[in-house]
C-alpha cells in the first residue's frame, strides 16, 4: 500500500516539475510549486510508516514544511500582486 | 566559566539577537541606527566569546533544548564554520553601516526586519547540524533575500525578486525531496549520525542528486544561474554585497558539509560530475563577466566565475571526513576554505564600492564611467584591492586560497583541477582589465559619449572608506596564513650588485617624476604607483624565501601594467594589454612551480631550497616565467611594445630594474639543482644569438625609444648566456663576476640612457645638446668603448666565454652591433623633431642625472680597484679599441652610402591594419555569439532544460562507479 503513495507522489513531483516549467502565469507557477511540495509531504507521510509502527519524526516535518510553504506562497502572491497593481498604476 | 559554557551561551544569541532585532525592526520600536549600534557590537561579542571553543581543535556541539539526536536537532562549531561566522559577521557589518549610510535605504522601515532575519538564518545556517534545520534555514535566508531584492526601487515590478523566489522555492523543495528519501532510508537526520548510517544504495544515490540539484539552484551555478545576475545587480548595493559575497557562500558551505562528510560514502561518479558543471561554471562566469556593460552585473558575473573554485574542491577531498584540524596537512581544504572567505570579503568590498560610484553617479554603466579613478579615487582602490584578491595576486587572501588548492591538486595528481585552478586567473584578469582600462583612461573613446560627474558627499566618501576596509581585510588574510613561511630579508653579494643600482636609479625617477608633475597626465597617480613599486623592488630583491620573490615579482608586474598604459592613448593601451597577458602566463607558470616546490619541501627559502633537489618540472615552470619577465629571447614580444609607450621615467624603471628581477630569480634557483646543468650549453648560444639579433632589430627602427628597447633585449641575450656559462661551468666565478658587472652596468646605462631619451626632444637648444653629451656616456658604456668600463665588462665576458671554449666571435659580433646600436640612437635623438611638451630641467636635477650618467662608466673600474678583473687593465685599453672602432667605420660607410634600411613597407602595413581590423571584428562577432547564447538561456523554460541537463548527469554519472 505504502508502495502505491510513494508511486503517486512521484507522478505529483513529475507533473509539478513539469507544470513549473510549461507556463508563463505566475499564478499557475506558484501552484505547480505547491504541488510539488503536496507530493513531497506525501512522500514523508508514506515514509512514517515503518515496521514498528508510525514515526512521529516525519510528520512534525511535514507540519513545519506546511508553515514554511504557506509562507513561502503568501510571498510569491504578494509579490505577484504587487507586480500587478504596479503595472496597472503605470499604463493608467 | 568555561570557554564551551561560554560558547553554549554565545552560539544562541547570535542567531536570537538578530531575529529579536527583526521583530524590533517590524514593530518600529528601535530606530535603524539603534538598531546597529545595539546589533554590530553584540553580534561581534558573540563570536568572540565563542572563539575559546574551537582554538583546541575540537568541535563543539549544542543539543538545542538539551535534546540529543537523532531527536533533537544539533548544532556544530568547529574552525571553518566559525571562520565562515566570521566572514558573514564582517560582511554584514560593514552592509549594515553602508545601508544606514545611504539616506534612501537607512528610511527604508520595511528593509530592516529583513535584514537582520537574513543575518540571523545565515548563522543558523552555517551552525546546523540537522538536514531538516538547514531545509528551515535555507528557506528563512532565501524570503530575507528575496523581500530584500523586491525592496529595491530598481526592481520596481519585481521580476528580479520573483524570479529569484520562483528558483528558489523549486531548491528548497528539490531538497526536501532529498531530504525526505535519506530520512526514509536510515532514519537519522543528523550529519554526524549520517556518517555511520548512510549506505551506498540507488535511493541515496538519488537522493544525495536532489539535495546537490536544491543547493546548486540556490548556490547559482552554471548553468542553473539564470536568476542571479538580475537579483543581485538590481538590489541595492548592500543588499548585493550581502547576497552574493555570503548567501552564495554559504550555500557552497553546505553542499561541502554534504559531500565531505555523509556523501562521502557514495562511491559514484557524481563527484566528477559536479567537477565539470564547476569547470564550466568559471569559464561561462568568468567570459560573461568580461562582456558585461554595467558595474554591478560584471561584479555579480564574477561571483558565478568564483563559485566553480568551490566545486573544483569536491573533487579533490571526496575521500577525506569532514576536514578536523588533525587532517591539516592536505592543504586542498583549508585552501578552498579560504577561497571562499577572501572572495566573500572582496566582493563585498566590489559591490560596496560598486554603490559608491551608483550614489556618486546615479547610474552604473560601464561606457560613462571612462577616466572615473580620477574623479573617485578611493573607491577605485577599493575596487582594485577587492579585485586583486579575486585575481589571486600575492599576498593577497585569494592567492594563498588559490596555491593552497593548486598545491592539494597537485600532490594527489589531478593536472585537470590544476590547470583549472590555474586558467581561471586569465578569466578573472580579462573582466578586471576591461574594469581599469576604462577606469584609468584619461578621456573617453568616443566624444558622443560623455563620461558623467560624480557628487561628491560626505557619504560617499565614508562608503567609499568601508570599501576599502573590507577590501584590505581580503588582503590581509593572506599575509596572516603565511606568515609562518617568511624568513625576513637578507643582503649577499648577490642581492647587494642588483640593489646598489636601485638605490641609484630609484630617488632619481621619483624625484624626476615630482618634476615633471605638470607634464604628464595623472602625474600623482604615476607618482604614487612608482613609489609603491620603489618599495616593492626594494623589498623583492632583498628577499630571502621565494613566496616573498614570487609575492614582490607579481606585483611589481601589475605596476608595470599601470605605468605602460599610463597615458591611455591607443597604442599604450594595446601595448599594456600584450604586457599584462604575458606577464599574467609568467605568474602563472611561477605559481604552477611554486605550488610543485611547495609539495616537495616545506621550506620555501632560498637557503632551504638547497638542500633539497627540486623537481625538474617545477624549475623548468619557475625558468619560464622568469624567462618572460627577463624578457629572454623568444618570450621578448611583451618588451619592445610595451618599454617605448611608457613615461620616460617608468621605461627607466622598467628596463633598467624591473627586467632584472628575472635574472635575480634565476640566480636563486637554478643554480640549485643538477637538472639545470644540462641547460647550460644551450643558454649560452640562445643568448649570444639573441644578443646579435636583438642589436641588428633595434637598428632599423626610427623611434628612440624601440631601438633602446630592442638594446634592453640585446643585453638580456648576454646575461643569458652568461648565466647558461654559470651553469654549466666547473668554476663559474668569472662568469658570475661577469654577469654582475653587466647587469649593474646595464641597469644604470639602460636607466640614465631612458631618462634622457625622454628629456631629449623635449627639451630645446643648448639643454638638448647638453642632454645628448650626458648620454654618449652610458652609450660608451653600453659599446665598451675604453676608456668607459664598458670595455672591462665586455673583457671579463669575453675571458668568462674563453674559459668554458665558448663562440667568442659572437660576443665580438654583438659589441659591433650594440655600438652601431647606440651610435644610430644618438643620430635619432639628434634629428628628431622637438616634440611639443616642454620639460623644465631645474639644475639639480640635471646634475642629478648627469652622475647617474657617469655612474656606468665607473662601475667597472671601482670594482676593479676593488678586486681587479682583468691582469693588465692598460693592455686592454688599446684591444678593446677594434670592435668600436669597426662599429664606427660601418656607421661612417652607413652615412655616406645611405642605405635603406629595411623598414615595413607599405603593403605590409597595410596588411597588418587589415589583419587587426579582422581580428577586431572576429572578437567583436564572438563577443555577439557568447551574449546571444547567455540571453538564450534567460527565458523561464530554458531554466527547466538546464534543470534537466544537470539532473541528467547527475542520474548517469550516479550510475556509474567513482
Amino acid at each position: 500500500m505504502s508502495l502505491y503513495y510513494a508511486v503517486v507522489a512521484a507522478l505529483l513531483c513529475g507533473m509539478a516539475v513539469i507544470g513549473l516549467f510549461r507556463t508563463d502565469d505566475l499564478l499557475r507557477r506558484i501552484l505547480a510549486l505547491n504541488v510539488l511540495a503536496s507530493a513531497t509531504f506525501l512522500l514523508l507521510v508514506t515514509l512514517a510508516r515503518t515496521d514498528s509502527g508510525i514515526d512521529p519524526v516525519p510528520h512534525v516535518m511535514v507540519l513545519t514544511g506546511i508553515v514554511v510553504a504557506v509562507s513561502t506562497t503568501a510571498a510569491a502572491l504578494g509579490l505577484t500582486i504587487r507586480a500587478h497593481e504596479r503595472r496597472r498604476e503605470e499604463s493608467q | 566559566m568555561t570557554a564551551t559554557g561560554l560558547a553554549a551561551w554565545a552560539l544562541p544569541s547570535s542567531i536570537l539577537l538578530p531575529l529579536g532585532l527583526s521583530l524590533a525592526a517590524f514593530l518600529g520600536a528601535l530606530s535603524p541606527k539603534r538598531q546597529v549600534a545595539l546589533g554590530l557590537p553584540a553580534m561581534l561579542m558573540c563570536l568572540v566569546l565563542s572563539l575559546p571553543a574551537t582554538l583546541g581543535g575540537e568541535a563543539f556541539g549544542i543539543a538545542l533544548g538539551n535534546w540529543p539526536p537523532p531527536l533533537g536537532i544539533a548544532w556544530h562549531l568547529d574552525l571553518p564554520t566559525l571562520s565562515m561566522l566570521g566572514m558573514t559577521a564582517i560582511v554584514a557589518g560593514a552592509a549594515s553601516l553602508a545601508l544606514l549610510l545611504d539616506p534612501s535605504t537607512s528610511s527604508d522601515r520595511h528593509l530592516w526586519p529583513l535584514w537582520w532575519m537574513m543575518w540571523g538564518g545565515l548563522n543558523a545556517l552555517l551552525l546546523s547540524q540537522d538536514l531538516f534545520n538547514l531545509y528551515v534555514t535555507l528557506e528563512l535566508v532565501t524570503l530575507a533575500g528575496v523581500g530584500l531584492v523586491a525592496r529595491s526601487p530598481h526592481d520596481r515590478f519585481g521580476e528580479a525578486a520573483l524570479r529569484y523566489l520562483m528558483a528558489s522555492l523549486l531548491a528548497s523543495l528539490l531538497y526536501l525531496l532529498g531530504t525526505a528519501l535519506i530520512y526514509g532510508q536510515t532514519g537519522r537526520l543528523d550529519l554526524g549520525l549520517l556518517v555511520d548510517a548512510l549506505e551506498d544504495d540507488a535511493t541515496m544515490r538519488l537522493a544525495a542528486t536532489l539535495l546537490t540539484l536544491g543547493l546548486l539552484i540556490k548556490a547559482a551555478v552554471v548553468p542553473l544561474h539564470t536568476w542571479l545576475p538580475a537579483a543581485h545587480s538590481k538590489a541595492q548595493a548592500p543588499v548585493s554585497a550581502m547576497l552574493s559575497a555570503v548567501v552564495v557562500a554559504a550555500t557552497l558551505f553546505v553542499l561541502w558539509r554534504l559531500w565531505l562528510a555523509p556523501l562521502a560514502q557514495l562511491h559514484s561518479a557524481q563527484l566528477d560530475w559536479l567537477v565539470l558543471i564547476g569547470i564550466a561554471a568559471l569559464g561561462w562566469g568568468g567570459v560573461q563577466a568580461a562582456l558585461q556593460t554595467r558595474l554591478k552585473l560584471l561584479i555579480a558575473w564574477s561571483t558565478l566565475c568564483h563559485s566553480g573554485y568551490a566545486l573544483l574542491l569536491l573533487g579533490l577531498d571526496a575521500d577525506m571526513n569532514w576536514p578536523t584540524p588533525n587532517a591539516a596537512h592536505d592543504p586542498a581544504f583549508p585552501g578552498g576554505l579560504l577561497l571562499l572567505l577572501a572572495h566573500g570579503l572582496a566582493k563585498g568590498a566590489l559591490f560596496l564600492a560598486a554603490g559608491t560610484i551608483v550614489v556618486a553617479h546615479g547610474h552604473d554603466r560601464l561606457s560613462r564611467l571612462a577616466g572615473d579613478a580620477g574623479r573617485l579615487p578611493l573607491a577605485w582602490l577599493a575596487m582594485a584591492l577587492a579585485g586583486l584578491s579575486l585575481l589571486g595576486i600575492p599576498p593577497t587572501g585569494g592567492f594563498v586560497g588559490k596555491w593552497w588548492l593548486l598545491q592539494g591538486a597537485l600532490a594527489q595528481g589531478h593536472y585537470l583541477i590544476a590547470a583549472v585552478v590555474l586558467l581561471g586567473t586569465f578569466f578573472t584578469a580579462a573582466c578586471l582589465w576591461r574594469l581599469f582600462d576604462l577606469g584609468l583612461r584619461p578621456q573617453p573613446r568616443r566624444a558622443a559619449v560623455i563620461a558623467s560627474r560624480p557628487t561628491h558627499s560626505d557619504t560617499t566618501r565614508r562608503l567609499a572608506w568601508l570599501a576599502l576596509g573590507l577590501a584590505a581585510l581580503a588582503w590581509g588574510l593572506g599575509p596572516v596564513m603565511t606568515l609562518t613561511t617568511w624568513h625576513g630579508l637578507i643582503l649577499d653579494a648577490t642581492a647587494l650588485a642588483f640593489l646598489l643600482p636601485a638605490l641609484c636609479i630609484w630617488p632619481l625617477v621619483l624625484w624626476a617624476t615630482y618634476s615633471w608633475r605638470a607634464t604628464f597626465p595623472a602625474a600623482h597617480r604615476l607618482l604614487a604607483i612608482l613609489a609603491a613599486a620603489a618599495v616593492i623592488h626594494l623589498c623583492t630583491l632583498l628577499a630571502a624565501d621565494l613566496l616573498t620573490f614570487y609575492t614582490g615579482a607579481a606585483l611589481l608586474s601589475l605596476l608595470g601594467w599601470a605605468m605602460v598604459q599610463h597615458d591611455g592613448h591607443r597604442a599604450s593601451r594595446l601595448a599594456g594589454l600584450g604586457y599584462l597577458a604575458m606577464l599574467l602566463l609568467a605568474e602563472v607558470a611561477m605559481l604552477a612551480g611554486l605550488a610543485l616546490i611547495a609539495n616537495a619541501t616545506g621550506d620555501l627559502s632560498f637557503a632551504g631550497l638547497t638542500r633539497h633537489e627540486l623537481p625538474p618540472l617545477a624549475l623548468g615552470c619557475l625558468a619560464f616565467g622568469l624567462a618572460i619577465k627577463a624578457g629572454v629571447i623568444g618570450v621578448h614580444a611583451w618588451l619592445p611594445l610595451a618599454h617605448p609607450v611608457a613615461p620616460p621615467m617608468a621605461s627607466a624603471i622598467l628596463s633598467g630594474l624591473m627586467i632584472k628581477l628575472g635574472l635575480l630569480g634565476a640566480l636563486r634557483l637554478l643554480p640549485l639543482s643538477d637538472a639545470t646543468v644540462a641547460w647550460g650549453p644551450g643558454m649560452v648560444m640562445v643568448g649570444l644569438v639573441a644578443a646579435v639579433y636583438a642589436a641588428l632589430r633595434g637598428i632599423v627602427h626610427d623611434h628612440a625609444k624601440v631601438v633602446l628597447a630592442w638594446s634592453s633585449v640585446s643585453q638580456m641575450g648576454l646575461l643569458t648566456a652568461l648565466l647558461g656559462l654559470v651553469l654549466y661551468s666547473g668554476s663559474p666565478a668569472t662568469a658570475m663576476t661577469a654577469l654582475l658587472l653587466l647587469a649593474a652596468t646595464h641597469s644604470l646605462a639602460k636607466a640614465s640612457l631612458f631618462l634622457g631619451a625622454g628629456m631629449a626632444n623635449r627639451v630645446h637648444g643648448r639643454e638638448h645638446r647638453w642632454v645628448l653629451l650626458g648620454m654618449l656616456l652610458p652609450a660608451l658604456a653600453l659599446a665598451g668603448v675604453p676608456p668607459t668600463g664598458g670595455v672591462l665588462v665586455k673583457t671579463t665576458m669575453e675571458n668568462a666565454l674563453a674559459e668554458a671554449e665558448g663562440a667568442g666571435w659572437l660576443l665580438s659580433l654583438s659589441s659591433i652591433a650594440t655600438g652601431l646600436l647606440m651610435l644610430r640612437l644618438l643620430w635619432l635623438l639628434w634629428r628628431s623633431p622637438p616634440s611639443r611638451q616642454t620639460l623644465h630641467l631645474p639644475g639639480s636635477l640635471l646634475l642629478g642625472w648627469a652622475t647617474l650618467a657617469t655612474l656606468p662608466v665607473l662601475v667597472a673600474w671601482g670594482w676593479q680597484w676593488y678586486a681587479p678583473l682583468v691582469a693588465a687593465p692598460l693592455a686592454i685599453l688599446r684591444s678593446g679599441l677594434l670592435e668600436p672602432s669597426l662599429a664606427l667605420g660601418l656607421a661612417v660607410v652607413a652615412v655616406v652610402l645611405k642605405p635603406r634600411l629595411p623598414q615595413p613597407g607599405r603593403a605590409r602595413l597595410a596588411w597588418r591594419q587589415a589583419l587587426e581590423r579582422r581580428g577586431e571584428r572576429g572578437f567583436r562577432r564572438l563577443a555577439w555569439m557568447l551574449k546571444r547564447s547567455e540571453s538564450r538561456l534567460q527565458p523561464w523554460p530554458a531554466f527547466g532544460i538546464a534543470l534537466g541537463f544537470v539532473s541528467l548527469g547527475m542520474g548517469v554519472a550516479a550510475l556509474l562507479p567513482g
